[in-house]
């Protein structure tokens, strides 16, 4: 064998022992922040798990899981994938300036057409005027700007379809254009987040008031406290682990809130919940992130608000809260009594059911809508 | 299967073509093959081989796919080949410490390719 030869065999066997050995050596993690998920435990082994092929399945899981430097291995593979143009394949979208941006929601006539249509009958069921805003994606607004080969964003017209599928009851709102053509659309959407902004949170809260005809607190209203160092879902999802983090921004008020959401005890004392600002995914700091169940008590306001949502609305809800007495969030993935039961307990004066378009055309729980 | 058959009829046939003819021979076995082994669902094998050999348009993104993954595909073809030779003896073969660098690298590459699938990471955490 020749020297070299001999060179490439040592350190092919000394990255499989130096990788075992870490393997065996490093503690091991049990819950992964960036994939927001337990990883994999060890699997208990018995004659039976190893016949049926049951333990040598888990065992794999718990090794990819727990393999030494796996995140630099991700951020190695992400960042090969978008220099070698495969970045049509990747979960996200690399963009200019440090963007991350989720690709284009996928059309489903048959989903539209029957959320739109459980909207439509809630709407009469209930026998009051429900609402509909649909967000558009971050990617549809900044599509220019990402890096590379990518699938195109149609939300314009997707969200114009759905709109026109609405019922008799269903007042919808666009913001489309404002959003697509704004100036400041960079401003809108995280970079490193599919949310929107407090800024575009804003403008929606804005946009929903003038549609009823109420009036909306103005810009300057509110003192705007920013929390440096934020890094959201896409970010994660990338792989791109050298992205800079961003800014995001509490938007505050005059006025007492009291918060209560369904899965935890008590009332919380303002609209944000600053423990969470230690997390890596800040986000939960509007309205302490998903819950089945939200309601914001606001003594200053007028009205009772009921809002059907999915997560753009935990930052939508600090805005809204502002003008209602009482605004109440929920979210149909976890909540799972008839909405309509709540119509008996309180007299809403406004029904908005905000989606992101994303999320309107794969959530399968809005025909649960009762 | 196929090594039967080619024992008993077909190697008589295959050794009067052309050579180009026993490649694309091969490939075709072996692709066809893989995918035998692949789906464990007889209607998942059926829908891919009729994708696979009947024309269908498809959309942008399918195009956009396929460009992507071109330069990758260039290279694997041109490594299967001995074009991968000529190329490393002019490149990373000329001396030792660039071959061991280059065949670090590929490695690191592979082993992050295949971590990479294992990551699984949701938007919200679930309650």
């Amino acid at each position: 064998m020749k020297k070299r030869d001999t060179v490439t065999c040592l350190l092919f066997c000394g990255f499989l022992v130096g990788a075992m050995l870490l393997f065996l050596l490093l503690p091991k993690a049990a819950f992964s922040e960036k994939e927001k998920r337990y990883l994999t435990e060890a699997p208990a082994f018995s004659w039976e798990a190893l016949a049926s092929g049951a333990f040598g399945a888990d065992l794999e899981a718990y090794l990819a899981d727990h393999v030494p430097g796996r995140d630099g291995f991700v951020g190695l593979c992400a960042y090969f994938d978008l220099l070698t143009g495969r970045q049509i394949d990747a979960p996200v979208y690399a963009a200019r300036g440090g963007r991350l941006l989720e690709p284009p929601a996928a059309w489903d006539p048959d989903a539209a057409a029957r959320n739109m249509d459980a909207i439509s009958k809630f709407a009469s069921a209930v026998g009051q005027r429900v609402d509909v805003l649909l967000i558009p994606s971050a990617g549809a607004a900044l599509e220019d700007t990402i890096c590379g080969l990518h699938d195109s964003y149609d939300d314009e017209a997707m969200i114009r379809d759905i709109y026109a599928m609405a019922g008799d009851n269903v007042s919808c709102l666009d913001v489309t254009d404002t959003f697509l053509q704004s100036p400041r659309r960079e401003e809108l959407y995280y970079r490193t987040d599919h949310h929107w902004t407090s800024l575009g949170a804003y403008r929606g809260y804005r946009a929903y008031q003038q549609l009823r005809g109420r009036t909306w607190l103005p810009e300057e209203a509110f003192s705007v406290e920013t929390v440096p160092g934020f890094r959201g879902s896409t970010y994660s999802r990338s792989g791109l682990w050298l992205t800079k983090p961003e800014n995001l921004e509490l938007w505050q008020a005059e006025g007492d809130f009291t918060v209560t959401n369904a899965e935890t005890e008590g009332t919380h004392d303002g609209l944000f919940y600053r423990e969470r600002l230690e997390e890596l995914d800040k986000y939960t700091v509007f309205l302490d992130g998903n819950h089945s169940l939200v309601r914001i008590h606001h003594p200053q306001g007028q009205g009772n608000l009921l809002v059907i949502r999915d997560s753009f609305s935990n930052c939508l809800g600090t805005f809204l809260a502002n003008s209602y007495e009482t605004v109440t969030l929920v979210d149909l993935r976890y909540y799972k009594k008839p909405v309509s039961e709540l119509f008996a307990e309180e007299a809403f004066t406004d029904v908005l059911v905000c989606y992101s378009i994303g999320n309107f055309l794969t959530d399968p729980n809005l025909i649960w809508l009762r | 299967m196929f090594l039967i058959a080619e024992k008993v009829f077909l190697l008589k046939g295959l050794n009067r073509v052309p050579g180009i003819f026993r490649h694309l021979y091969t490939l075709l076995v072996v692709m066809v093959g893989w995918a035998l082994f692949y789906f464990e669902d007889m209607d998942a094998l059926g829908a891919f081989f009729t994708r696979a050999f009947v024309y269908a348009p498809t959309g942008i993104s399918s195009t956009h796919l396929i460009l992507g993954y071109l330069p990758l595909m260039i290279a694997a073809g041109a490594a299967a080949t001995p074009i991968a030779q000529w190329v490393s003896k002019k490149g990373w073969a000329r001396s030792a410490v660039l071959e061991g660098l280059f065949y670090t690298a590929v490695f690191l590459l592979s082993v992050a390719s295949l971590v990479s699938q294992s990551y699984n990471p949701f938007i919200y955490f679930r309650f």
